[in-house]
């Protein structure tokens, strides 16, 4: 049997390793490069929740007086001349309660200098140094989240976090929902294309470049989704952009991904934030130069990092917490529905709990988990005023998506077994559910445990979207590892191998289990 | 002991069984012979509401079990029932087939009575094994059903029964399902129960049986009793026509 399994693993990484080798061969080993012209003019500042004027004012009076005593010119320095040791700071990958005592950021890596991550696995940037110090002065523990640039916003709305510092571009939209606080920095969108692209060169003005991208048809231009750049192509009224109804306007959750679609040659240029841009030109263009073993050898090299490795290994346990948990809330679940569904209908109280399931397995099994997640974690937690961290509603929440699909299944296993034994057990004077827990239930399930293993395999995929509610799950893990380097190859790769080897695994313990039900019963 | 009056059942507005009365007396071994359709094995299940009637009233410990309002798990104790089809627990022993019910149900009151889970275990293993020593399968006690022949499974759901001490058992068909050989074997069983006075309900085809072991015999057609006496008069001077019939057909 386990023989069976390390032949099945190893040839997988065989097969991977060719894929890869022909798939490194196909990249195009163009690079690219930022055309040099400042497309809009725009400020940063941070994000609180609309009405926190207190946490606002503090942070404003806080920069006034780093600006004056001088600590904020020489973080600029650090950041953009590189004078001066620059600090790190370790990531919450845990669940971290936004409480009095503590000072909870919501950013979004990597968004060089403002904050990005080093191969030590410390986050660093100007953003990061303000909170830390900001912090330090106000006596609070510094808590540093990593989440997708939009979840920044839903995290302070809802509470989870204090304040998003991510190099946020104040506009008169994100106003009206948000406050905040004065801007400390003045920026502006680039166009980023392949080296190979010489559209842009005799352009010396905004005006050439507009000229030139409105003279395009039908091309992707890729930007970072709720950014300024996305406002700048698609149009916007309070910002006095027209937008280019001529191109392709593609949202990507990070710059990374839209720069490697860039690459891919799926997209034509990038619209990014200056800095930031001008910092991914860079560490792309060290990273596609690489072959496939100096790519191995970036992911090995980060991985080797305790601090990634330490990730790695809670991404996985997440995932395979979730699955496990959430399997056994939805076997519990399933079972209580399903006995409810296939009771006789004499009692009013069985009619109505019928109906009351049969909405619940609507209403589960018609949304998509992602929208289940994202409603239990941002709207009904915030505003029935529970506390409960990430990973717990993330279990609750596949428990009962779960419980759904296996009362199905279970439905089915029960009307598999034979009527006389419900009617056995009843002419013994046992009540209805004492005899279905006890006789039929445990023949269902033996029945069905092959399907109840499928739903183990797909629970344990579906948890890639844990990320949604910032939970480190093995996605989120590998994700951030493809980020130190700006290479996702690798990971991406391995995070497939991954899954394939749980999913072998679940596999054979599925199979033992049915073999040992087999000897107890033979049938 | 049970006292049924204007028992009606009907299946998709069909009349099953058509306002049936009878008195079963304690002691007496009633076998119910009959045509198939006849409505006998839709009677002797809705003497315990497995199949619930639609009229009627079903007298029985001085309460009418076919009220809905009655808690008819209490009654059921004493109202055993064997199956055609054995209906033997296939996810549990021999052993625990027979004590499930007894320790679920009787256990608890002995446990108010301060004696600890392993005790009423003990208690019921010890009976249980009695019972299989009757009937000489008490090897058998940690087998699976699936390992066994129809004419043990047949016996041992007769002592499952039995464990539950009630004042009447229920047989439905209870030797239909077996191999010719093994109809011997579980027809001997309910020989003797029947030689300790037990009251015993059974619908049956096996006549010589019938006629040989029970006390009382109804003849059923079209969803009603239509002869009703001994043995000896039934299957020696049948009056009702229908009945003549019958037995010219099987005798």
């Amino acid at each position: 049997m386990k023989k069976k399994i390390f032949k099945k693993i190893a040839l997988l990484l065989l097969l991977l390793s060719c894929f890869s080798a022909v798939a490194c061969s196909q990249i195009d080993k163009s690079v690219i490069k930022m055309v040099d012209i400042k497309l809009t003019e725009e400020e940063y500042a941070f994000v609180c929740k609309k009405g926190n004027t207190a946490l606002v004012q503090s942070m404003n009076d806080f920069m006034s007086e780093i600006k004056a005593n001088g600590e904020f010119d020489a973080l600029v320095a650090k950041y953009f001349k590189g004078e001066g040791e620059k600090i790190g700071y370790p990531i919450a990958t845990g669940d971290v309660q936004n409480t009095k005592d503590n000072f909870v950021v919501a950013t979004n890596c990597p968004f060089a200098p403002f904050e990005y991550m080093e191969n030590d696995g410390l986050i660093y940037g100007l953003d990061i140094e303000i909170a830390a110090s900001y912090a330090e002065s106000h006596g609070l523990e510094l808590v540093i989240k990593n989440i997708g640039f939009n979840d920044i916003f839903v995290q302070v709305d809802a509470g989870y976090a204090d304040i998003g510092m991510a190099g946020i571009t104040v506009d008169a939209e994100r106003e009206k929902t948000y406050d905040f606080t004065e801007p400390y920095y003045e920026a502006s969108q680039k166009l980023i294309v392949l080296s190979g692209n010489s559209d842009f060169d005799k352009c010396e003005s905004v005006s050439d470049v507009e000229a030139m991208l409105s003279s395009l048809n039908g091309v992707g231009v890729g930007f970072q989704s709720a950014t300024t750049g996305s406002l700048y192509i698609c149009g916007d009224e309070s910002w006095g952009f027209e937008g280019f109804t001529n191109l392709d306007g593609k949202a990507y959750a990070n710059a990374q991904v839209a720069v490697s679609d860039l690459i891919n040659g799926n997209i034509y240029a990038v619209v990014l934030d200056e800095a930031p841009g001008d910092a991914i030109v860079d560490a792309t263009n060290a990273a596609s130069s690489l072959n496939l073993g100096a790519k191995l050898e970036n992911f090995i090299n980060t991985l080797s990092n305790p601090h990634y490795t330490e990730i790695l290994i809670l991404g996985l346990f997440n995932t395979v917490k979730v699955a496990i948990i959430g399997l056994i809330i939805g076997i519990i679940i399933g079972t209580l529905i399903a006995i409810v569904r296939v009771a006789p209908k004499y009692k009013i109280i069985y009619k109505i709990l019928d109906k009351v399931c049969s909405l619940y397995t609507l209403i589960f099994r018609g949304t998509p988990i992602v929208a289940q997640l994202l409603i239990a974690y941002y709207v009904i937690m915030p505003s029935i005023g529970v506390k409960m961290d990430a990973l717990t509603v993330g279990m609750l929440v596949f428990g009962m998506n779960s419980g759904a699909y296996v009362s199905e299944i279970m439905r089915g296993g029960i009307n598999s077994v034979d009527k006389g034994q419900m009617e056995a057990g009843r002419a013994l004077g046992l009540t209805y559910s004492t005899t279905m827990l006890k006789i039929v239930v445990p023949q269902a399930v033996k029945n069905i445990l092959p399907t109840l293993g499928n739903e183990f395999i797909s629970l344990i995929k579906e948890t890639s979207v844990l990320s949604f509610i910032a939970v480190y799950d093995l996605y989120k893990a590998l994700l951030d590892i493809g980020m130190v380097k700006y290479d996702s190859m690798i990971p991406y790769l391995m995070m497939g191998v991954i899954y394939i080897v749980l999913v072998l695994i679940i596999s054979a313990g599925i199979k033992i289990i049915e073999r040992r039900f087999a000897k107890s019963d033979r049938n | 002991m049970i006292e049924i009056k204007k028992l009606h059942k009907k299946f998709d507005g069909k009349d099953v069984l058509d306002g049936i009365n009878v008195t079963i007396h304690e002691g007496e071994q009633v076998a119910i012979i009959g045509p198939s359709g006849s409505g006998k094995s839709t009677f002797i299940r809705c003497i315990n509401c497995l199949e619930d009637p639609d009229e009627g009233i079903i007298m029985f410990d001085g309460e009418n079990i076919a009220d809905f309002s009655v808690d008819i798990n209490v009654h059921r104790q004493n109202m055993g029932m064997v199956f055609q089809n054995f209906n033997l627990f296939n996810n549990k022993t021999v052993l625990e087939n027979i004590t499930l019910s007894p320790i679920h149900i009787y256990g608890k009151g002995m446990k108010k009575q301060g004696m600890s889970k392993k005790q009423i275990t003990e208690h019921f293993n010890a009976e249980a094994m009695e019972l299989l020593k009757r009937i000489g399968l008490e090897d058998k006690a940690d087998a699976y059903p699936s390992t066994l022949s129809g004419g043990q499974k047949q016996r041992i759901a007769i002592v499952r029964a039995l464990a539950m001490k009630p004042k009447v058992i229920l047989f439905d068909e209870p030797t239909s399902a077996l191999d010719p050989e093994m109809v011997g074997e579980v027809l001997d069983l309910m020989r003797s129960l029947a030689k300790e006075k037990l009251t015993m309900v059974i619908v049956t085809h096996e006549m010589g049986f019938a006629r040989e072991v029970a006390s009382r015999v109804l003849f059923m057609d079209g969803g009603n009793i239509v002869e009703d006496g001994t043995p000896d008069e039934v299957f020696g001077n049948p009056k009702h026509p229908r009945l003549k019939e019958f037995l010219s057909k099987i005798l």
